[in-house]
């Protein structure tokens, strides 16, 4: 029966995918055990059909056009008995408004079309969903334009072109080419990296978990993270690992801070490390100076918080930024979409909302005529108690709790890069809530995101 | 000899900008209605800025307006709009601490001179030739800095460095700090800073045991007070000392800008003694509200340099009126009371155009020629006689010292 389409197609002309392709598609669909299909172009019913022929529980949507196809291809279905498995709108996909989520979005339909479609349809994906274009080949003409014989087929070369590009530069997804049939794009969801900042005690543990990298200070140059090491020590930290390393130097830089900083970042430049997380612009130009390689990413906790700003340090040689926390969802995805940054985001921690040169509770105690026994102190306001941390270089307040984004990771999976802090959490919640961001398990608790959802104020009367 | 150095002073509206003019600013800094922090001042608008500068300019003088938002996506719209009409009102310079501004500045040829804002914590030689690479002319130093790192840091970019002189202080690295977008939901780097480093806290140790004390812990600190250190700010190059305060009164501007004024020109013209240093520093005390040092300039501040008073600041009523007119045949003063006064006190006059000179205060009467016992309503027009010529705007107030 299957034959019988397929001669069909062949006799009238009509495209339908070719043998080792739709092969291809069929066997991903088993292996990844895929249920729910959404299909754009479903020509007379032939790919719908070797799909749902797949296994018994597949359920299918597909959208066709043209009048005529479609009711060859309701036949088709009906007469492989599929009609309560496969859905067929006749609609311009354009057009047609889908709910619902699905395992697969399979494109092959106008090619004009593609980047449309795409955008339009990767709302109903599934967050580990695969998005597939048929045609990326065009019969070789893609590849070979000599071979271009008609103005319709330099048209269609030109939006597959334009496709791919899209699919190379797209932010949100990376996209692999199968060569076979027509060539096959799949486009997958990006996945954000996951980077720890250890302490001293949990160091070991953490580098033992499925994560990808560490964040380490360099001590006497950085305010974040808490663990904070010389370059002996971060050697031996290299060598015990094959993760990630990023390193930040990103203390308030004061002149007599600049002949040790040049020589770290010398140091760091022959390492194994693959950033260096920065505070001070003064470092863009020491690094210019030195040739430092390594990419410099901007830490600035609470400026740098646009598309523009970000393009300003980029165009001047800064390579990532780790963005403020006082931005809403929106604005950081804005931001990820249009600029090049590599972008780091805090998934989990407390935040440092104020940072003194000051020692201030040194001078507290001394006032109150107290001794002072720890760095560590809490500020109380509302019955919510704010961390107060001592060190020489000067006194840090953070956030009453910390941010939790363990439940909203599926918005900013185009995130390069979540990081998460232990710094002031019980060693084993850490480690608990860790699992839960390796494996991404949602809680059912209302987590504190800060400003992720919640835009600041600033003017609080209108001037006109 | 090299140039003077510049006395530069806040104005939150046109009428503090002429005032601070009056009485001795070479340059006034001012916000816009938007892009600007102070959101909630009163600001001027664009016909503002332009009579702002058309007034500066007549005297010789400079307006630098500031841009120094931290912007969020939304808030970079109208941004180039705003840039020209700012070129075309002719300002001497912008005050930013978001770059994207240099960006929007070069990328459409905008004329105007770029200013780096303290809100960056400018700190090191390099960080402030980061932005002399990027076409800046000038940076203001963050307020951590002390005075040899300031000469170093002249010494080896070479280019516009501008300090604070006088005003209050950010407890935290300015732009490090955002406490007040996280107790209040208001952004502190928009402009919306509710001061919760002025709040008290009681402090815990980490195993949650409240430290016992009358005196709650703060971030606070006392102001900032150079007028001792003015002779060493001129000595080691700086182009501009700035005074701190776009919300302050016509009063505060009008003392603190003479006071500066005259220990500045004392310096140049060689007489600036002891004498006069302990007279102004008296002064800028008297019309403050909190006390102040001189920070991180001449030493490390450690507990002399928080302010532990709570919010309780001392309000001040040493401004008793303002000279509304002079009649030079009947030696008569007519002036706009602002502060209780009355027969037989001591007092002092002081302007732009006078030698500061004290008296004791004569028979007064009420605009109908009514004698009065005392002056203490606000905004009551007084009139005595006085024999000793005075101008429009001269300032009366309480002798102190």
């Amino acid at each position: 029966m299957i034959e019988e389409l397929e001669r069909y197609a062949k006799e009238n002309n009509i495209p339908i995918m070719l043998p080792d392709g739709i092969e291809y598609l069929c066997n991903y669909i088993k292996e990844h055990n895929i249920k729910n299909i959404l299909e754009i172009g479903s020509a007379i019913g032939y790919s719908a059909i070797r799909m749902a022929k797949v296994s018994d529980d597949i359920k299918i949507t597909t959208v066709e056009r043209d009048i005529d196809r479609y009711n060859i291809a309701v036949d088709n279905i009906g007469k492989f008995n599929l009609d309560n498995r496969i859905m067929i709108i006749n609609k311009d996909a354009i057009d047609v408004s889908i709910e619902g989520k699905y395992d697969l979005i399979f494109i092959d339909a106008s090619k004009g079309g593609n980047i449309k479609f795409f955008n339009k349809f990767k709302d109903n994906l599934n967050l580990n969903g695969v998005i597939i274009t048929d045609n990326l080949s065009f019969h070789g003409l893609v590849e070979d334009e000599s071979l271009i014989k008609t103005k319709n087929q330099r048209g269609i070369v030109r939006h597959i072109k334009e496709y791919i590009e899209f699919l190379n530069n797209n932010k949100e997804f990376t996209t692999t080419y199968i060569p076979l049939g027509d060539t096959i794009s799949i486009s997958k969801r990006k996945e954000s990296k996951l980077v720890v900042c250890p302490t001293t005690y949990n160091l070991e543990e953490i580098l033992k978990t499925n994560i990808d990298g560490i964040i380490v200070g360099i001590k006497d140059l950085s305010v974040f993270p808490s663990l904070q090491v010389d370059i002996n020590k971060l050697k031996e930290i290299i060598n015990s690992t094959s993760k990630e390393i990023i390193v930040s130097v990103n203390k308030m830089i004061h002149n007599e801070d600049i002949p040790y900083l040049e020589e770290v970042l010398m140091e760091l430049n022959k390492l194994n490390i693959s950033k260096i997380l920065f505070y001070n612009v003064g470092v863009i130009n020491i690094a210019k100076r030195l040739g430092i390689t390594k990419d410099l990413v901007i830490m600035q906790e609470h400026l740098n918080s646009s598309i523009y700003s970000n393009n300003f340090y980029y165009n001047n040689g800064v390579k990532g930024a780790f963005i403020s926390s006082d931005i809403t969802k929106e604005e950081l995805l804005e931001i990820k979409n249009n600029t090049n940054m590599e972008i780091m985001f805090m998934g989990y921690g407390y935040l440092p909302i104020f940072y003194s040169r000051r020692y201030l509770t040194t001078n507290y105690f001394n006032y109150i005529n107290k001794t002072k026994k720890d760095d560590l102190y809490y500020m109380r306001h509302n019955n919510e108690e704010y961390p107060v941390l001592e060190s020489s270089n000067g006194s840090i307040i953070y956030t009453s709790k910390p941010v939790n984004l363990i439940n909203n990771l599926d918005d900013i999976n185009s995130i390069d890069y979540i990081v998460m802090d232990s710094f002031n959490i019980d060693n084993s919640k850490f480690m608990n809530v860790l699992e839960n961001f390796i494996n991404k398990t949602k809680t059912n608790n209302n987590e504190y995101i800060g400003f992720f959802n919640t835009k600041t104020i600033y003017k609080v009367k209108n001037n006109e | 000899m090299s140039k003077r150095i510049e006395l530069l002073s806040p104005a939150g509206n046109l009428e503090k900008l002429k005032i601070a003019f009056l009485y001795g600013a070479d340059a006034c800094y001012i916000g816009g209605r938007d892009f600007s922090l102070r959101a909630n001042a009163t600001n001027f608008s664009i016909e503002e800025i332009r009579e702002a500068c058309t007034y500066a300019h007549k005297l010789g003088k400079k307006v630098y307006v500031t841009v120094n938002i931290v912007f969020h996506n939304e808030d970079v719209n109208n941004l180039k709009e705003y840039l020209i009409k700012l070129e075309e009102c002719n300002v001497d310079a912008i005050i930013v601490s978001d770059p994207l501004v240099i960006d929007v500045v070069k990328n459409n040829k905008i004329n105007i001179p770029l200013h780096i804002s303290t809100q960056i914590s400018s700190l090191n030689y390099e960080d402030v030739l980061f932005w002399k690479n990027m076409g800046c002319e000038r940076v203001v130093l963050g307020r951590e800095t002390s005075k040899e790192e300031i000469k170093e840091i002249i010494d080896k970019t070479g280019i516009e460095i501008e300090c604070f002189v006088h005003g209050a202080m950010c407890s935290s690295y300015s732009g490090r700090c955002v406490l007040s977008n996280y107790f209040t939901g208001r952004d502190a780097n928009r402009g919306g800073c509710a001061q919760i480093c002025r709040w008290t806290f009681p402090l815990y140790d980490k195993d949650k045991n409240k430290i016992e004390s009358d005196t709650e812990f703060t971030m606070s600190t006392k102001d900032l007070s150079l007028i001792r250190y003015v002779k060493d700010m001129i000595d080691i190059g700086i182009t501009s000392l700035k005074v701190e305060g776009r919300m302050r009164s016509n009063y505060y501007i009008a003392t603190v800008i003479s006071t500066y004024r005259e220990a500045i020109d004392a310096y140049y013209n060689n007489n600036l003694t002891e004498d006069k240093i302990e007279y102004y520093s008296n002064i800028l005390n008297r019309v403050a509200n909190r006390e102040s040092i001189a920070q991180f300039f001449n030493k490390f501040p450690e507990v002399d340099g928080q302010y532990y008073l709570g919010r309780q600041e001392v309000s001040n009523q040493d401004f008793l009126g303002i000279v509304t007119d002079y009649d030079n045949e009947t030696h008569t003063v007519t002036v706009t009371q602002k502060n209780y006064f009355k027969k037989g006190i001591k007092v002092e006059m002081f302007g732009p155009n006078i030698k500061t000179f004290s008296f004791e205060i004569p028979d007064i009467y009420d605009e109908e020629g009514n004698l009065l016992e005392v002056a203490n309503h606000p905004e009551q027009t007084i009139k005595f006689n006085l024999n000793h010529k005075v101008y429009k705007d001269d300032i009366m107030r309480v002798k102190v010292f």
